[in-house]
C-alpha cells in the first residue's frame, strides 16, 4: 500500500540510471552522457547516474546485444532491485540496427531482456533520450507516427514504391 | 534523578534526533541546487534528498551476502549517529544529561565510520573493499584533527562536557582551533575534494556499492545527519556569540539549523563545485598537516592554562 504508493508517486521523480555499454559504438554512449550536461540537465527531474547496478532503479542499454556481453547484461538486470525500468537506446539496442546480421550480435536488446521503452536513432540526439526518459516517468506523452512497412487495406509494399510516394505513404 | 524528573531529558534528546532526522537531507538538497546553479543549470528541487530516500525505503533489497555485518550495519550505524545527536548541543544549549562527554560523542561518530568501512570488508566485492580501507586512511587524517580542536576547547575551560566546552573562554588557540576544523570541515563530511571514500566515477560508491534499497537509505541517511552534526558543533562552539544573544531557545535552535545551511551552502557547497577529488596521500598530508597545527595549538593552550594557574 505505502510501498505501491512510493514506487508509483516519488520513483519517476528521483529515477537513478545505471547505463549499461554492450557492444555501442560509443556513439550512443555521449549521448547519454550529453543529457547530463549543463545545456540539457537531466538532474532537474531527479535523474542521477549511477555507478552501480544495486543502487539503480533504471537500465539504459546502448548498442547491439552480442554474444559476449549477453551473460554480463543478464547479470546486470538481476543486481538491480525492483521495480526496474530497461530502456533501449538507440537503433542498434532498439533491433539490432546496422549490426543486425552480423556474426557476433543477437539482435536488440530485447533478445536478452525485457525492454520497456525503445528510443531508436543512430545516434539519438539527447533530446530524444530525455523524450523517451520523461515519456516513460509520465512526463509527456508519447509521440510516434505508427508507419508499417505494409500498409493496411491495399497491401502495397512501401519499400517498393518511388521515393516519393514512398514519403506520401509513410506520413499517413 | 527520579523517572519523572528524567523524562523531560529524555523527550529533548528524542527531539534532537527527529530534528537532526529531518533537516539533514535538507542540507545535501541545498548543496545540490547550488552545484546547479554554479553550473548554470537548474538543478534538482532542494527536496529532492528527500524524494530520493523514500524512493529507496520503497525498493526492493537484495541479499549480497550472509554477514550479519552487512545485514545489521546500516541500523547500527544511524544509531549510533542519533545517539550522537541526542548527546550534542543545540542552539547553544548543552544537554541536561550528563551521560555523555566529549569522548563518547566521539566514539559515536567513529562507530558509524567504522561500521561503514566493516561493511565494505564484508561484502566482499572489490570496489567495497577498497572503499572500506580507504574509509579507515580517511578517518586516520580527518579524526585528529576533530579531536584535538575540541580538546583545545576542553583545556581551556577545564571540562570535558559539551556544557563546560560551551562556557570555554574565546582566545587565540581558540580562533587557530577553530581555523583548523573548519578547513578539515570538508574531510569529516567527505565531500568532494575528499569524497575518496566513495568515489562515485572510480569506486562506483566505495563501503555503498553493494547496499540496496532500503540499506542504501539508512546508510546514506547517516552521512547526511553526520554532516549536520558536524556543521552545527562549529557553529555552537566556536561560533557561540552567533547564538548567544538570541534568549528563547526554540529561537535559537532556528537560528541554528539557518546558520548551519548558511555554512554548508558557503563552504561545503563551493569548496566541493569548484574542486577535483585529490588523491588518498595528499588528503592524509593535508589531514596531517591540519592535525600538527591543532596539536601545537592545544600544547599552547595547556601551557598557558598551566601557567595562569
Ligand atoms: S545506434 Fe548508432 S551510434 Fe548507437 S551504438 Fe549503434 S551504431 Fe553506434
Amino acid at each position: 500500500m505505502i510501498r505501491d504508493w512510493l514506487i508509483k508517486r516519488i520513483l519517476p521523480r528521483a529515477l537513478w540510471v545505471y547505463h549499461v555499454n554492450c557492444g555501442a559504438c560509443n556513439g550512443c554512449d555521449i549521448e547519454v552522457l550529453d543529457t547530463l550536461t549543463p545545456y540539457y540537465d537531466a538532474e532537474r527531474f531527479g535523474i542521477k547516474i549511477v555507478g552501480s547496478p544495486r543502487h539503480a532503479d533504471a537500465i539504459v542499454l546502448c548498442g547491439p546485444m552480442t554474444r559476449q556481453t549477453a551473460p554480463a547484461v543478464r547479470r546486470v538486470y538481476e543486481a538491480v532491485p525492483d521495480p526496474k525500468i530497461v530502456f533501449a537506446i538507440g537503433s542498434c539496442a532498439v533491433g539490432g540496427g546496422m549490426w543486425h546480421d552480423a556474426y557476433n550480435v543477437l539482435g536488440g536488446a530485447d533478445q536478452v531482456l525485457p525492454v520497456d521503452f525503445y528510443v531508436p536513432g543512430c545516434p539519438p540526439r539527447p533530446e530524444a533520450i530525455l523524450h523517451g526518459v520523461a515519456t516513460a516517468l509520465g512526463l509527456t506523452e508519447q509521440e510516434v507516427a505508427r508507419v508499417s512497412g505494409v500498409q493496411r487495406g491495399n497491401e502495397v509494399d512501401v519499400r517498393s514504391l518511388p521515393r516519393e510516394e514512398r514519403l506520401v505513404q509513410e506520413q499517413d | 534523578m527520579t523517572l519523572p524528573e528524567f523524562l523531560p531529558t529524555i523527550g529533548i534528546a528524542i527531539g534532537k534526533m527527529l530534528l537532526v532526522l529531518l533537516v539533514a537531507p535538507l542540507l545535501e538538497g541545498a548543496i545540490r541546487k547550488l552545484r546547479a546553479v554554479i553550473q548554470s543549470r537548474k538543478g534538482p528541487p532542494i527536496y529532492q534528498p528527500y524524494l530520493d530516500l523514500m524512493k529507496l525505503l520503497a525498493k526492493e533489497e537484495l541479499h549480497v551476502t550472509d554477514s550479519p555485518i552487512v545485514a545489521w550495519g546500516p541500523p547500527v550505524m544511524l544509531a549510533a549517529i542519533l545517539v550522537a545527536a541526542g548527546l550534542m548541543p543545540i542552539g547553544g544549549q548543552a544537554p541536561a544529561l550528563t551521560a555523555g562527554d566529549l569522548v563518547v560523542f566521539i566514539g559515536l561518530l567513529a562507530l558509524a565510520n567504522l561500521t561503514l568501512a566493516a561493511m565494505g570488508f564484508a561484502t566482499g566485492s572489490a570496489f567495497s573493499s577498497l572503499g572500506a580501507s580507504r574509509e579507515i586512511m580517511a578517518m586516520l587524517a580527518a579524526e585528529p584533527v576533530l579531536f584535538i580542536s575540541l580538546l583545545v576547547l576542553a583545556v581551556q575551560s577545564g571540562s570535558m562536557t559539551f556544557a563546560g566546552l560551551l562556557a570555554a573562554p574565546m582566545g587565540i588557540v581558540t580562533i587557530v582551533a577553530a581555523i583548523a576544523y573548519i578547513l578539515a570541515l570538508q574531510m569529516y563530511v567527505a565531500k568532494v575534494p575528499f569524497d575518496i571514500t566513495e568515489a562515485e566515477t572510480e569506486l562506483i560508491g566505495g563501503p555503498l556499492s553493494e547496499l540496496s534499497g532500503p540499506k542504501l537509505a539508512l546508510a546514506q541517511w547517516t552521512i547526511y545527519a553526520k554532516q549536520f552534526i558536524y556543521s552545527s558543533l562549529f557553529i555552537q562552539l566556536f561560533m557561540p556569540w552567533t547564538l548567544s544573544y538570541l534568549g528563547w531557545l526554540p529561537f535559537a535552535i532556528v537560528a541554528n539549523v539557518l546558520l548551519v545551511l548558511l555554512l554548508d551552502v558557503l563552504v561545503v557547497g563551493v569548496v566541493m563545485s569548484v574542486n577535483p577529488r585529490l588523491r588518498l596521500d595528499q588528503a592524509l598530508r593535508y589531514g596531517m598537516s591540519l592535525a600538527g597545527v591543532a596539536s601545537v595549538t592545544l600544547i599552547v593552550a595547556a601551557v598557558v592554562q598551566f601557567v595562569g594557574r
